[in-house]
């Protein structure tokens, strides 16, 4: 993470790196051999957008994947949002473990399962050698050593991150600045947009079962000392 | 855009009823009376809930309770919503928190955002400090610092490490508000002291004070002014009995007379807290380029419409408060807003002076007066406190108004509350701010009455309030199995 690109550059200077970063991708990988990792959240339309402003349209395929369980606001963005941009959508979806899968269960297994899986075979099957995705590295902790440029296995591809550089504000600007369509989720408040069992508000402070009695005491506890009880 | 420093205080259950600022008979708040020639003093702001969790959680997300859940059990201030701390923090602001009530704390994630934030429920500030320090010597250098900063506070701590003094044995703010308070204030002090060093630094600060709220036991120099003091009507409004007793066995005229004598002796009490905090901004210079906001999350019923507290009803003792907000003098603007606001609308104020780029649903900025409507929801308060009577007394049977409502203020100030059941009650505040006269059954207000309802089953579908209430049902079934 470089503090001075994350926290000193203006908007325009961020724009314009994210812009570099992308018509050399593009230009290097030609528009067969390279995708962009569509959410219908706010960073990767935000990344579609710098695509768009670069470009003049979206030259390259979009790969959106559907867990099924996504909200539905998210489902009718996407739709009218690949409507009015032209774009090239690839819908990727793992039909086989839908059909087995408790969903949310195990939550490793299910984003593996729902979106690692499907992920994969789009690249292969498509023969993109290279992939970009709307990291940001003020996402959270796991994020701050990604690079602009990362060689990833399996199969072996390219990853770019055009928007490493942007905050969450810095998101909010740019879309501000040009006007960019989002979901109407965000205006509910909603800071991301995952799946809905993993997403849902009220679901932040749900303690693993071994703590769930122990969190309870103390919330009863705290409303007690409140002359609640 | 010039920047600015802002001072947020939420005074916990401070009813604007009760202030004589507002209208009241008594003359509970002396010095805001003379302080609001310097302010906007926001006439008729309503809270969106009628007790803490959920109205703090409307402040600090500019969302209404069904959008924000921070309601019934779930009281955590959730990751996924916008905080506006968070916001401030990444404008550059350096943020602090101090809070008296420990349902606004870290344990239920209302830290977020803050550089430094201290809930004194429990504790004394200074033991808060202390802790701060991961070993003996880093202790001693933090005390050493506070008794630089305050020397007889600090004197009295040192003295207690040699039992030689008491230094304030952990107490319990529920039971004798004015500590938390005075803590309160000793923090902002503090703050301010450490940001008069500094030319470019500018801060945030909240603090929650709890003067108001139950116990209603203001130190002596607030008492014996609009009721004697009576030991028996004491023990009988204590953290044990208020305020469950008034449903179990009811209060007498003389009791309810005396609640309502000392409830107004901790608005006076709070008035001069106000007029103390004021002071402190002034000495620090930083009285000129502060925004400062003054409100509360709710008020608190005392025997109207038989209701007392804050957790069964919609009425206006519970949803009036008061908004009352200094704004540096370059904004020039001073007087009386007459238009119709909630307190959430400070979370769009708020960014709207930054000109932050956070998208916004429900919370309208004060320096415009596009509010339509003013909604209220208490969701799942009287089901919890439902559970509270029966395990006093099983045989007690809840009455008809414990349910959840939903409530709707328009902009020409008739407002419709309904209940769960379908009753409904309407009012023309114009004329009956306090809602003595329902107009349901009056034919005279037909139209009127379909109009309300219209409106308030759009708006109960638009926030989730439905769905809302379903939800939390079910969660008090799984907590009270």
């Amino acid at each position: 993470m470089d503090k001075v690109r994350l926290n000193e550059w203006t908007l325009k200077q961020k724009e314009m790196e994210s812009r570099k970063i992308i018509r050399k991708a593009i230009e290097e990988y030609g528009k067969d051999r390279i995708g962009i990792a569509w959410s219908g959240g706010k960073d990767s339309t935000t990344v579609l957008y710098l695509i768009k402003q670069e470009f003049g349209e979206i030259p390259i395929k979009v790969v959106f994947i559907d867990t099924s369980v996504k909200f539905p606001e998210i489902y009718a963005f996407r739709d009218r949002l690949a409507k009015k941009w032209n774009l090239d959508l690839i819908i990727a979806r793992n039909d086989e473990a839908l059909k087995t899968i408790k969903i949310a269960n195990n939550k490793q297994e299910c984003c593996y399962l729902l979106k690692t899986i499907p992920l994969r075979q789009v690249i292969k099957i498509n023969g993109w050698q290279a992939l970009i995705t709307a990291v940001r590295w003020d996402e959270q902790e796991a994020r701050k050593s990604e690079v602009y440029i990362s060689p990833r296995e399996n199969p072996p591809h390219t990853r770019i991150h055009p928007i490493l550089h942007f905050r969450e504000i810095d998101i909010w600007s740019y879309i501000r600045k040009y006007n960019i369509p989002y979901c109407e989720l965000y205006r509910r408040g909603y800071r991301s947009l995952g799946c809905m069992p993993c997403t849902q508000l009220g679901s932040s402070y749900t303690p693993e079962r071994s703590g769930r009695d122990q969190a309870k005491e103390k919330i009863m506890q705290r409303l007690r000392d409140l002359g609640y009880f | 855009m010039k920047k600015l420093n802002i001072l947020l205080i939420v005074l916990d259950t401070l009813s604007a009823k009760h202030m004589s600022l507002y209208g009241y008979h008594r003359r509970t708040t002396p010095f805001l009376e003379q302080f609001a020639k310097e302010c906007v003093v926001y006439k008729y702001c309503f809270a969106p809930a009628p007790w803490t969790s959920p109205s703090h959680a409307s402040i600090f997300t500019g969302l209404y309770p069904p959008q924000h859940i921070c309601e019934g059990f779930n009281l955590f201030l959730d990751r996924n919503l916008f905080s506006l701390p968070e916001i401030l923090r990444d404008f550059g602001y350096k943020t602090y928190g101090c809070s008296c009530n420990n349902l606004i704390s870290k344990f239920f994630q209302f830290d977020r955002g803050f550089l430094n934030f201290y809930d004194i429920f429990y504790r004394p500030l200074l033991r808060e400090y202390l802790n701060q320090g991961l070993n003996k010597i880093e202790r001693v250098k933090l005390l050493l610092k506070w008794i630089t900063f305050d020397f007889k506070d600090g004197l009295k701590y040192l003295f207690s490490c040699f039992h030689l003094t008491e230094y304030m044995p952990n107490y319990n703010v529920y039971d004798f508000s004015f500590l938390g308070s005075l803590d309160a204030i000793r923090y902002l002090n503090y703050v301010l002291k450490s940001h008069s060093y500094s030319d470019t630094d500018i801060f945030f600060i909240f603090l929650n004070i709890m003067e108001t709220h139950a116990a209603f036991n203001p130190p002596k120099q607030y008492r014996n002014i609009f009721v004697k003091d009576h030991n028996s009507f004491d023990k009988e409004l204590d953290q044990d009995n208020y305020p469950l007793n008034y449903y179990l066995c009811g209060y007498s005229d003389e009791l309810l007379h005396y609640l309502t004598g000392m409830y107004d002796q901790e608005v006076l009490c709070t008035d001069a807290l106000l007029c103390k905090i004021v002071a402190i901004l002034k000495t620090y210079g930083f009285y000129d380029n502060t925004l400062l906001i003054i409100t509360a999350d709710h008020g608190e019923s005392l025997g109207e419409h038989n209701i007392v507290e804050h957790s069964y009803c919609l009425y206006n003792e519970n949803l009036h408060v008061p908004l009352i907000v200094k704004y540096p003098s370059y904004f020039e603007l001073k007087g009386l807003d007459e238009k119709l606001r909630q307190n959430l609308d400070i979370f769009h104020t708020i960014c709207e002076i930054l000109d932050a780029p956070i998208p916004y649903d429900s919370s309208l900025s004060l320096l415009n007066n596009s509010r339509k409507i003013a909604l209220s929801y208490l969701i799942t308060e009287p089901i919890m406190k439902i559970v509270c009577l029966l395990q006093r007394d099983y045989t007690f049977k809840p009455k008809t108004f414990m349910q959840p409502h939903i409530s709707l203020i328009t902009k020409d100030f008739w407002k419709i509350i309904k209940r769960r059941d379908g009753y409904i009650e309407i009012y023309d505040l114009n004329k009956d701010l306090y809602e003595t006269n329902n107009l349901t059954n009056d034919p005279n207000f037909e139209n009127k009455k379909k109009e309300l309802e219209n409106l308030i089953d759009k708006y109960s579908k638009e926030t989730g309030y439905d769905n809302a209430v379903i939800k939390q049902e079910e969660d008090i079934f799984r907590y009270f199995d």
